[in-house]
């Protein structure tokens, strides 16, 4: 195996690995504040990248233009979900809270095979088949640009949660809600930010990968178990976990890929999955 | 157990499920073809529900990965019979044992490892992924194209030129399922699942042999769903990995069961009979110009009902008197 080769995959591996991070992020922060298990998550981002094509296709907007109006479209479809829908059946317990996203699940994708229809689309961006090479490695521009993005929004999601007002009280209603509402946190309008905040970011990754993918409507649930995967990884509830997590499954998908095919390598993860759960319930880098 | 309750009284508690029966026996004698297409559906999925409530009802475990159970039905009396010439209906026990063996690993797995609901859920939808991919990419298995059933044209070999065969075999199936989990529902087992789901640390610390019933639970799950996949590879005669083994049908038999109230013995009947004949009726109607849209509709149900309708049908069903529910499973959700 030539020793470029390894090189790319991992690098590659890598550069997804940050997209799933955000992805993981997002979800992880939907599970912290809540206790719901969102197995919609991917479909939401889905929504997001078919949105970005039909914005381009009605007016010619290119999607990478779109990612802030769909974040804060997003963010409001998320709070408003929170308070609607979400909220009032958190109290019956976690499993009632993931049948209800799979409901979404069915809802949404099957919303876009309505409206889109079923045929593989890929949409172009500014950036689309441009390549960038660093010495042997040959990447292309949309991983780059959306995985740097995806960095950078992991980073300000870190920062945002260890460092300011709301994410302190993120934190404390991840931890103890009764505790957290005794200190006069509005529980609340806390989790409806914060789910807001998870579904908005997912609008804003979808924009910007878009390019990365060929979308079809029933993709969102693989991208779910992606995201869960990298969110039992590094930890259910684990924030830095989450960012290590998306890391290492992106690079065991390139490598499994590259030294035993497709079918493999895309096993990979789930078996992968399977042992952290048995073997180190908390997460790679939770205590044991 | 009975004895408690004078016989006029028994006969009126069950009074709604035997018109049920009785009017599911004459049904396809005034029905077209195409309904009785759509009854044997509802009723497989009847089956298929009425087998998962008795992990996710009963038990409480919320299994993501009973496609296994399925395709591990449907495959094994395939291929015995594509390459043994074994009739499905010995192949439907040698299917059945495999999905049984398979659910109690997964039982012993969960329990070894005192997973909690929430792992419990992610390792059974790993495990149904694992599964899925294995099947599409093993030649061996059809891979992504399937396998296709050669007609030998007998009853012997569980096939019938009439879709009434059909129709009265997973009839069959259904009522002995029903029958089943009415049963549990008085037996020592399943008071035993009902103490697992509701305390498990409870029910170990007063002798409950919590690895051994959720095993058990999961065996007779299995089992059924692996008949139910036989069934349908004979009905359709055809296997491939999407319908066999696919997230999508889990979700379905989740939802359905859900819908009718999980962990009653009626809801997972309830359930599909109301819900597959709604699917296909829009299906046939609009499936040429609005394709998905009878799932778009489950999900948008089953969002409804859990928003408004916690318990299921049946829940709100014995709210309002219409139906006598045992109290224990009433209040269940």
């Amino acid at each position: 195996m030539p020793i470029d080769v390894l090189l790319q995959a991992t690098t590659q591996g890598l550069l997804m690995g940050s997209i799933y991070a955000l992805v993981a992020l997002s979800l992880t922060l939907i599970f912290a504040v809540g206790g719901l298990l969102n197995f919609a998550h991917g479909d939401f981002m889905v929504l997001a990248m078919y949105a970005a094509f039909a914005v381009l296709a009605a007016v010619g907007v290119d999607p990478y233009l779109l990612a802030v109006p769909l974040f804060g479209l997003f963010f409001l479809v998320g709070t408003g979900l929170f308070r609607g829908l979400v909220r009032p059946v958190l109290s019956e317990g976690l499993l009632v809270g993931a049948q209800l996203t799979l409901g979404m699940v069915f809802v949404l994708q099957n919303a876009m095979l309505l409206i889109f229809g079923g045929d593989h689309l890929s949409v172009p961006t500014v950036l689309s088949n441009r390549n960038v090479a660093f010495g042997t490695v040959i990447l292309p521009l949309p991983l780059l640009v959306a995985s740097a993005v995806a960095a950078i929004l992991s980073i300000f999601l870190y920062v945002l949660l260890m460092r300011t007002d709301f994410g302190r009280q993120v934190r404390a209603v991840t931890q103890n809600r009764d505790a957290a509402a005794l200190m006069g946190i509005p529980i609340v309008r806390v989790q409806a930010k914060a789910f807001g905040l998870g579904i908005g970011l997912l609008g804003l990754t979808g924009a910007f990968l878009v390019a990365q993918f060929t979308l079809t409507p029933s993709m969102g649930l693989d991208l779910t178990l992606l995201a869960l995967i990298v969110m039992v990884f590094g930890g259910i509830g684990n924030f830095l976990g989450c960012l290590g997590g998306g890391l290492i499954i992106g690079v065991i998908e390139g490598l499994g890929t590259l030294f035993f095919g497709g079918t493999v390598g895309a096993m990979a993860p789930y078996v992968a999955l399977v042992l952290v759960l048995l073997l180190r319930p908390h997460g790679l880098f939770g205590e044991h | 157990m009975e004895a408690a309750n004078p016989p006029a009284r028994d006969i009126r508690r069950h009074l709604p499920g035997l018109l049920l029966l009785l009017a599911a026996v004459v049904a396809p004698w005034f029905m077209s073809g195409n309904w009785i297409n759509i009854l044997i559906l509802s009723l497989l999925f009847v089956f298929l529900c009425v087998a998962w409530n008795i992990v996710g009802g009963l038990t409480g475990e919320f299994c993501i990965g009973h496609s296994l159970f399925l395709a591990a039905g449907a495959y094994t009396s395939t291929l015995l019979y594509i390459h043994l010439g074994v009739s499905p209906w010995i192949g439907m026990f040698a299917g059945g044992a495999i999905a049984a063996a398979i659910g109690m690993f997964i039982a012993w797995l969960s329990f070894r490892y005192a997973l909690p609901h929430l792992s419990f859920a992610l390792v059974t939808i790993a495990l149904a992924m694992l599964g899925y991919l294995a099947i599409s990419s093993i030649d061996f298995l059809g891979a992504s194209r399937g396998l296709t059933l050669p007609v030998r044209g007998s009853a012997w070999y569980y096939h019938f030129r009439s879709d009434l065969a059909f129709y009265y075999i997973i009839l069959a199936h259904a009522v002995a399922a029903v029958l089943l989990t009415m049963w549990l529902y008085r037996s020592k087992a399943g008071l035993y699942f009902r103490t697992i789901r509701d305390n498990e640390r409870a029910a170990l610390a007063i002798g409950v042999p919590s690895l051994r019933y959720k095993m058990l639970a999961m065996a007779i799950s299995a089992f059924m769903t692996a008949l139910a996949g036989v069934f349908y590879a004979q009905f359709l005669l055809y296997v491939e990995p999407k319908t066999f083994a696919g997230l999508t049908i889990v979700i379905e038999i989740i939802l359905f069961t859900v819908v009718g109230g999980t962990g009653t013995v009626w809801g997972p009947v309830l359930g599909p009979l109301l819900l597959v004949p709604l699917g296909e009726v829009l299906r046939a109607e609009l499936g040429g110009t609005a394709p998905g849209l009878h799932l778009f509709v489950y999900g948008l149900l089953l969002i409804a009902v859990i928003r408004f309708m916690p318990g299921g049908l049946m829940a709100a069903l014995s709210k309002l008197g219409a139906l006598r529910v045992r109290p224990s499973s009433a209040k269940e959700a």
